[in-house]
């Protein structure tokens, strides 16, 4: 009787030790999955070579939103999202999605010194924040960062930066690159449509055209990163949503070297983001 | 009976401290994008925010960081880990593509007609959505892409004079960033951070 107890106990700590340590194995297996070159050379010295991988990453809305208004782009606070439909979304990628898009308007909001809206903006975010479990980034620290610097612009710009990196950080760090995808997929529709929207018309001569063509190469890596976490359904279905985009992108690949985008391909480009957008707020 | 016991308290001790072990070691893990691994004379004035890379690597691993350079504004790269690491090297690479259109076939294919503006651009109704006018049958031409990449070497840290690169792209463009932790008879596990900076703009002067 004795002895069975002790061997099955012994027997319990052995699976249990082995699930331990298997579980750290697995973890770093589910790594190399989401790697393109996941290769493993096995080098004469036995040294293990590991290919980490590759990473992408993307320039934040921000950037684009930066040089808008040095430009003296208008201010097209009757573009961005409404803030009151942030309730409305039940869906994880619904959630995620417009979370992204709020963090956009939000920094959009922030660079173009727009206090009231900016601090609607970072409400908005942050109860879609908590309700996609994501505090970090937009927590009662920042909220107390924003009280005390609600007069300094600068700085109001500087927090939202802080939370929106904050918030890619704790995703990345916990795993949960399929959130940030498509938070990511939000904020660089949100971006490229307030973009377009700042074109007058089908002004070609407009320094942001440039700046809309430059988003084939986001795109590429934006599309990257998503490839590399395509075992998740929902990331498949952003890959899917961003296909129309990417056949009009694809066609600035055969201008030749002087046309960087012609009429036709920022009408379609405009007609596509403008579509997506649209599902995605809705 | 007392022995068992005894046994059971010694087992539930030992997988407690396995399993402290074990948190300990994932928090550690995770922990690299919190550490200053630079200093600030190798940062100096550049936002690192948007598109560093901070990850654990051992003796002979290799990375890879691909980013996008935004045309006519300042950057600087660089690679730091820690100390027990040894020698990190790093190499920046701009792969450039150029694209063959060939077709593919051409097919009938019903297409959906829209109302649009005289500029091109959709029209949408109060609801946000674009208003149907009818549909028409098109010969649809399908294409394939050929694709050609050349990849031009732009920087290598053992051959460079300085540690770090600097660059004002002309044109908006994507760079690899590779990065390959030098082996050792005894691998050790270390934070390494690739660090992409933008130059803050003069009329935001941001605090870090």
């Amino acid at each position: 009787m004795y002895k069975m107890s002790v061997s099955k106990i012994l027997f319990l700590f052995n699976i249990w030790s082995i699930v331990l340590f298997s579980s750290c194995q697995s973890s770093k297996k589910e790594d190399d999955k989401n790697t393109i070159i996941p290769n493993t050379v096995l080098y004469e010295n036995f040294i293990e070579i590991k290919n980490v991988g590759v990473n992408y990453k993307i320039p934040s809305p921000m950037e684009m939103f930066i040089f808008f208004k040095k430009i003296d782009s208008p201010f097209l606070y009757n573009k961005i999202h409404k803030a009151n439909k942030y309730s409305e979304y039940m869906s994880v990628k619904a959630k995620a999605i417009n979370f992204g898009i709020y963090t956009a308007d939000l920094a959009y909001c922030s660079v173009f010194e727009d206090v009231q809206k900016t601090i609607e903006y970072f409400d908005v975010s942050r109860k879609l924040a908590s309700s996609l479990g994501l505090d970090d980034g937009y927590g009662e620290k920042i909220a107390n960062r924003i009280n005390k610097n609600i007069t300094n612009v600068d700085s109001l710009m500087d927090i939202s930066a802080d939370s929106y990196y904050s918030t890619k950080q704790f995703l990345e760090e916990q795993g949960y690159e399929y959130l940030l995808g498509l938070m990511l997929v939000g904020g660089w529709v949100e971006g490229l449509y307030l973009a377009i929207e700042s074109v007058d018309g089908i002004d070609m001569s407009n320094p942001i055209v440039e700046r809309i063509a430059d988003q084939q190469v986001l795109l590429d890596n934006l599309l990257g990163y998503l490839h590399n976490n395509v075992n998740n359904k929902l990331i498949l279905d952003v890959i899917k949503d961003l296909e129309p985009i990417q056949e009009e992108f694809d066609m600035l690949y055969f201008n030749d070297e002087e046309t960087i985008i012609t009429k036709k391909q920022f009408v379609d480009i405009s007609n596509a983001v403008q579509s997506l957008r649209n599902k995605y707020i809705d | 009976m007392k022995y068992n016991s005894k046994i059971i308290i010694f087992l539930i001790k030992t997988m407690s401290v396995l399993f402290l072990l074990f948190i300990a070691l994932q928090i550690n893990a995770q922990n690299c994008a919190k550490k200053k691994l630079a200093s600030k004379e190798m940062r100096l004035d550049f936002d690192y925010r948007g598109q560093s890379l901070f990850l654990e690597m051992s003796n002979g691993d290799t990375t890879t960081l691909n980013v996008v350079l935004y045309s006519k504004q300042n950057y600087r790269i660089f690679v730091v880990g820690e100390q027990k690491l040894g020698n990190i090297d790093f190499t920046i690479i701009v792969p450039r593509k150029k694209f063959n259109r060939v077709m593919n076939g051409v097919k009938p294919k019903k297409k959906l007609i829209y109302r649009k503006d005289p500029n091109g651009f959709y029209l949408y109704n109060i609801d946000g959505e674009r208003i149907l006018e009818g549909e028409e049958e098109v010969m649809d031409t399908t294409w394939i892409r050929e694709t050609t990449s050349i990849k031009e070497l732009v920087y290598d840290s053992r051959k460079a004079e300085e540690p770090f690169w600097v660059a004002k792209p002309n044109k908006t463009q994507l760079i690899s960033i590779k990065v390959s932790v030098d082996k050792a008879s005894k691998i050790q596990k270390g934070c390494v951070g690739v660090y992409v900076g933008r130059e803050y703009s003069n009329t935001y002067q941001f605090r870090r």
